[in-house]
């Protein structure tokens, strides 16, 4: 995001156009962002649950 | 009777930790405006305090514009506290990076592929199987990968960072094309940050997490138990 005006544009040494590959690049990493903490938080839910089925056979829920 | 505890982290590793601790928040609270436009509440109640000085006569805008600029100072205030405290961190941890345990230490002809199976099957004991690992030094297989890949991606952030605070040095194309290798860094640190708390506060690592926040020792028992390899090396 710029807070720069579109007439300021030379002055902040904002491109020409601003949907360059670069930002593709970006825009496509936002969605790899979004996509990866869903992937991990599903991921972190499932291994709770394992751990909280197993727990009582684990030496760690014993070890202060 | 007072048991024997061995140090898993030095006081400047715990230190360093928890200043880093603070200053990622700051990089994160005071990025994410930057990046886009779904967090622009964030530089507006950043600016708002910073707004409160010039009366009523300010609009929305001129407290968003207070604020995105408030970000980017606090962005790089952050990056130069960090690079202050990173300087005495490197030197003094730089000359015993062998000691640091996350180089891979292969046993006499042992090849990298048994290596690296050992190291995962470790993890699975650790994290699957909840059960004590047979190997593990004193980090795990994958916290090794972990370490090293944050550390090539802070590297590539430093880089980047001032190469985008001083970009009218620079090629707009060179400043676009950093500011996607910063962006790039930002989403794999913070999904790694995800995994590094989760796994942080797992029961598994319950003695490391009380080490790090405290004065970075464990009871030598337990220590044998969750880093054999750490003891079988100085042996």
């Amino acid at each position: 995001m710029t807070i720069a005006p579109k007439e300021d544009r030379d002055a902040y040494l904002l491109p020409e156009n601003p949907v360059s590959k670069a930002s593709v690049v970006r825009d496509a990493m936002k969605v790899v962002g979004v996509a990866g903490v869903a992937a991990i938080g599903a991921g972190i839910a499932v291994h709770a649950r394992h751990w909280v089925k197993n727990k009582e056979n684990s030496p760690y829920n014993h070890h202060d | 009777m007072s048991e024997k505890r061995v140090q898993l982290f030095t006081s400047m590793q715990v230190g360093y930790h928890k200043h880093i601790l603070i200053l990622m928040m700051f990089f994160i609270i005071t990025g994410l405006p930057l990046v886009s436009d779904y967090f622009s509440w964030i530089a507006y109640l950043v600016g708002v305090p910073f707004s409160l000085g010039a009366g009523s006569s300010l609009t929305g805008s001129d407290v968003l514009v207070t604020g995105m600029q408030m970000c980017r100072i606090i962005h790089r205030v952050s990056a130069v506290l960090w690079l202050l405290i990173s300087i005495p961190f490197i030197f003094t941890m730089l000359p015993k990076i062998a000691k640091w345990g996350i180089t891979p230490k292969l046993k006499k002809g042992q090849s990298i592929i048994s290596y690296v199976k050992d190291g995962l099957a470790d993890n699975k004991r650790i994290y699957i199987d909840w059960q004590y690992p047979k190997e593990m030094g004193k980090y795990s297989f994958l916290q090794m990968v972990a370490a090293w890949a944050v550390i090539v991606v802070c590297i590539a952030m430093i880089i980047s960072g001032i190469v985008l605070w001083f970009r009218q040095s620079f090629s707009i194309d060179m400043a676009a094309f950093m500011r996607v290798v910063h962006f790039t860094g930002f989403v794999i640190i913070g999904l790694f940050l995800i995994f590094h708390i989760y796994f942080a506060i797992l029961p598994a690592n319950r003695a490391g997490y009380k080490a790090m926040f405290g004065d970075g020792t464990d009871s030598e028992e337990h220590a044998r138990k969750k880093h054999p390899g750490l003891f079988n090396s100085e042996n």
